[in-house]
């Protein structure tokens, strides 16, 4: 109870400086996540589009269904294979008319012209990138396929653009994380250097450090954690609008950015709150003087 | 009667050449009232800050109830600091804060309990005439005002060994003659008393011990 009125007092006394170091650890916070965030969702969003480029295994038109299930065991056989698809001629002819907006060129094409194909997808389109090549020549070498294809130049530049966004974003992560820190680091100082002569009496009159930190650092760790909240809700609000205003920008974007799971909100709601205790801490220990 | 407080050859000198105090040594008795004078800049206030642990001297040793001071470990400053009141020259208290709390702080750190804060607090208001003032934020307060709510929260403690820093610096003659009655009642109560002022009225004809510092030596050990 004492305890308590003693926090209360030290928020009292110094109620704006908290205030104000709180918002700035906020805005610093909502900046890093946000970077966080972007670098989530164009992860995701080239991982997504890899997985739609898909491998064709167009089969021989005379094939019998005990081929097609030896090809397809066959092909299940890859640890980086998610699932294998049979599209029989008619199929095929229908994902045509889909593709082509001028349906005339395929006036006169009957199911029979087309070959049986197997769609396969995989879980992990850039890691199987490197080993599709071995795999579609091995394929090809078996009783009934016809042909293997496979845009292998497309996944090869999605890889890339996903390693160059990695490195970009990762490294502006890093930046930004870094000056959060210093922000933070800087910020809790600041506010606790402006109660310097406080924290100095309190020690001449006899005050032990656990008396006089105790809740300074309990506060650091309400401010971080209200800090990392409601960081996470700007940025979360951030999301909400963007999932609106980029529906229909791009092909197949419904809507439904990714934003952080449990784990990192966990993690990162520690950190800062890590972060302002080693910052009050350090900052409190300089104005005692014993 | 034994020695509370024994320095022996006491010197001081801060970056980069500067001698505070000069191989100082005395005793003081328990229950003495003694003085310190000497000219501004004479190292009374050094002097003071090195009993009362605020910084180290940079050669002899300081005894306190017969423990040397350069034995204590950081952990316990602040247990012995509670052994001792200071009323320091800027009097060195929380502006945003009340009266009361000013006051209380002392007790506070200590774990007693509200009641006897309370009540120990507010007779020592009253003695000091700060009756009606205990909500009232310090930086409210006259100079004189805040005198004596440090001078309150220095003896609030009932400290072995009382030390002001030019305690009537900022006070009229009524006042100072107050407060002085108030270091006299506190010292035949068997309170310690060092008293730093460079102000001769204040000593004399008080018939006490005066130690006089000029350029931090003491001229009559």
């Amino acid at each position: 109870m004492r305890f308590l009125k003693r926090l209360f007092l030290e928020f009292r006394v110094a109620a704006w400086a908290y205030f104000t170091a709180t918002l700035v650890i906020v805005l610093g916070l909502a900046v890093f996540s946000f970077f966080g965030l972007v670098y989530s969702n164009l992860n995701y969003f080239t991982q997504k589009v890899a997985q739609e480029l898909v491998l064709n295994v167009y089969l021989s038109p005379r094939i019998t269904s005990k081929e097609v299930k030896k090809i397809t065991s066959e092909i299940k056989k890859e640890p980086l294979v998610a699932e294998v698809r049979f599209l029989p001629p008619e199929e095929v002819l229908k994902d045509l008319e889909r593709l082509f907006e001028e349906k005339e060129l395929l006036s006169g094409i009957s199911p029979d012209f087309l070959p049986p194909v197997l769609v396969v997808s995989f879980k992990d389109p850039f890691r199987a990138g490197k080993s599709l090549k071995e795999l579609s020549l091995r394929l090809e070498g078996l009783p009934g396929v016809f042909k293997v294809q496979f845009a292998q130049s497309w996944l090869a530049r999605l890889a890339n653009l996903r390693r160059f966004l990695e490195i970009i974003s990762l490294w502006g992560l890093f930046l930004v994380g870094l000056t959060t820190c210093f922000i933070i680091g800087l910020v809790v100082r600041f506010s606790l250097s402006q109660r310097k002569e406080e924290l100095e009496v309190l020690s001449l009159v006899g005050a032990t450090p656990g008396f006089i930190q105790g809740p300074i650092l309990v506060i650091a760790v309400l401010q971080g954690a209200v800090a990392s909240f409601l960081a996470l809700l700007l940025v979360y609000i951030v999301k909400i609008y963007l999932d609106r205003a980029l529906l229909d920008f791009f092909p197949g974007f419904q809507g439904g950015l990714v934003f952080w799971n449990a784990s990192q909100i966990t993690i990162l709601i520690s950190g800062v709150v890590f972060l302002c205790v080693l910052g009050s801490y350090w900052a409190s220990r300089r104005y005692l003087r014993y | 009667m034994e020695d509370i407080l024994t320095l022996e050859r006491v010197s001081k000198v801060y970056e980069p050449n500067i001698t505070a105090l000069d191989e100082v040594s005395f005793s003081v008795k328990r229950g003495e009232f003694l003085f310190i004078t000497g000219p501004s800049g004479a190292g009374k206030s050094t002097l003071l800050n090195l009993i009362f642990r605020a910084e180290k001297p940079t050669s002899g040793e300081i005894y306190f109830e017969g423990r040397p001071l350069s034995s204590l470990k950081k952990k316990e400053v602040p247990f012995f600091r509670r052994k001792i009141g200071f009323v320091f020259q800027d009097f060195k208290l929380l502006e945003n804060r009340s009266v009361f709390e000013n006051v209380a702080i002392s007790l506070e750190i200590q774990g007693i309990g509200e009641d006897e804060i309370r009540r120990r607090v507010l007779k020592i208001l009253e003695r000091l005439g700060l009756s009606g003032k205990e909500t009232q934020p310090v930086r409210q307060l006259s100079g004189g005002e805040k005198q004596r709510v440090a001078l309150a929260r220095a003896i609030v403690n009932r400290p072995k060994l009382l030390l002001a820093d030019e305690p009537t610096g900022n006070l009229d003659s009524r006042r100072t003659e107050e407060v002085m009655e108030i270091f006299e009642d506190l010292n035949a109560e068997g309170t310690t008393i060092i008293l730093a002022t460079h102000d001769e009225a204040l000593y004399a004809e008080r018939h006490r011990r005066v130690l006089v510092l000029d350029q931090g030596r003491l001229l009559n050990p």
